[in-house]
């Protein structure tokens, strides 16, 4: 390992990534919004939008992801969710109707907009959820500090370096300083 | 009876299946798993269910894999391992597979698929009121999110519910090393 | 013998499309032998990745066969998300793991 070169992130995959990913988290809410007339729904779309992270973290660097992620969105959309389903379900029972009784709300087709509404709900807990899951996996139980954690951090932050001139929105233009401190 | 494109998936499945019990190389199995949600997918659209061919999809080549491979990064791994399969216990193997044909043995009996209320009782009356009904009752042309979140709504809150407790006691337990 | 497909709308394209997938699933059932033996493993990333084309290929081809385009969603995930896979393993392979 240590006759080798240090890793540098490859720019086929940041430039593939950074190519694909508005395409994939389009399609993700497609199938979630879409689920009522074709296949597909909240469970199905919520994992193909988680995947737009995963593929951001394997791209740039899982730690300069996860330090690029605003946690109190992940936690807002994940309990959002619940919040979202809940919310939906007794919200029938303060309009005079059962629980989950979708019909008696006061819009023409209820049932149909109140099932996709139900539908981003249960996308946005499982996007939030496996998101979660990913980094907790990726990031718990670190080896122990050694030298592959130090090239790992060398390796992500000279891509970053060399890679600089990319536009503020993806994670690597902000990551130079925030590499370090994993 | 088993169509050509069946018999082919049916094998693609099974051999994957085997292959991902037998490998010894962990990193292996696992690229062989993800061979196996791909026979799998494709096995679903064939038969017509393509609701569940697209959570298999996106999730066999979305995310499984990739938790798989975090999670055995953190873990050694064997290599230069001179067999390339696990050791299999004989005797076990011909008890299952006994076990597995004397399951098969009573798939005749079952009533054949889309048969009516009367050969089917356990789901024949209420599988036919929602393919009749649920455009009428609630304006969604996929019958499956009609029942999945109109008629069965309970059950889909549940889940929606266990999956985030779920991932809240995950998070709960890794949740020191995660946000050191 | 393709008659006995039993599957799609019956008409002359529909049998060939059908037909055309049953050679791509054997393909990939071949293909299998390199994912089992592939002396490294990039050999079995890139066996799989040729599988999940297959799979992407199979799937649009049922979909026109069956004449049901709702199908077409599946193989689109597929088309986005393989790579995803292969990225995934190939990265794991450099330094085990330590790359991530």
């Amino acid at each position: 390992m240590t006759s080798r070169r240090p890793y540098v992130e490859s720019p086929v995959i940041m430039s593939t990534v950074r190519l694909v990913a508005p395409f994939v988290l389009t399609f993700g809410i497609f199938v979630t919004l879409h689920g009522a007339s074709s296949p597909g729904g909240g469970f199905q779309g919520g994992v193909i939008v988680a995947s737009v992270i995963v593929m951001l973290s394997f791209a740039y660097g899982i730690d300069l992801t996860w330090e690029w992620l605003d946690k109190r969105v992940l936690v807002g959309i994940t309990a959002g969710g619940v919040a979202l389903f809940g919310g939906i379900a007794l919200g029938a029972v303060l309009l005079g109707g059962q629980f989950l009784e979708l019909a008696v709300y006061p819009v023409k087709d209820a049932v149909k907009y109140g099932i996709e509404l139900v539908e981003v709900g249960i996308a946005m807990i499982v996007t939030g959820v496996i998101v979660s899951l990913f980094f907790a996996l990726a990031r718990g139980a670190m080896p122990p500090a050694g030298e592959t954690d130090a090239d790992t951090e060398r390796g992500g932050n000279e891509a970053a370096a060399t890679d600089g001139g990319n536009g503020s929105a993806s994670p690597s233009a902000e990551s130079t300083d925030g590499g370090e401190n994993a | 009876m088993i169509t050509w494109i069946e018999g082919g998936l049916l094998l693609f499945v099974v051999l994957t299946a085997l292959m991902t019990a037998m490998l010894r190389d962990v990193l292996a199995a696992i690229i062989v798993f993800g061979g196996y949600s791909l026979g799998m997918a494709i096995l679903w659209v064939v038969l017509q269910a393509p609701d569940v061919g697209l959570t298999e999809a996106a999730v066999g080549a979305g995310v499984m894999t990739v938790l798989f491979l975090v999670t055995i990064a953190r873990t050694t791994r064997m290599t230069g391992l001179e067999v390339t399969t696990v050791d299999v216990n004989w005797s076990a193997a011909v008890l299952c597979v006994v076990f597995v044909f004397a399951v098969l043995a009573t798939v005749p009996a079952l009533p054949a698929v889309g048969a009516g209320p009367e050969a089917n009782p356990a789901f024949g009356e209420v599988s036919s009121y929602y393919i009749e009904n649920a455009y009428d009752d609630t304006h969604v042309e996929n019958v499956v999110t009609a029942v999945l979140v109109a008629y069965r709504g309970f059950d889909t809150f549940g889940e929606a519910t266990v999956v985030f407790a779920a991932g809240v006691a995950v998070l709960t337990v890794l949740r020191r090393e995660v946000f050191e | 013998m393709i008659e006995g497909i039993g599957i799609g709308t019956g008409g002359t394209g529909s049998t060939l499309l059908l037909a055309g997938a049953v050679g791509v699933v054997f393909v990939s059932v071949l293909l299998l032998g390199r994912v089992m033996l592939g002396p490294t493993m990039q050999d079995r990333v890139i066996a799989l990745n040729v599988i999940g084309s297959n799979a992407v290929i199979v799937i649009a081809l049922l979909a026109g066969a069956m004449d049901e385009p709702a199908f077409l969603d599946i193989a689109l995930v597929y088309a986005l998300l393989n790579f995803l896979m292969s990225i995934a393993i190939s990265k794991f392979t450099v330094e085990r793991g330590g790359v991530l």
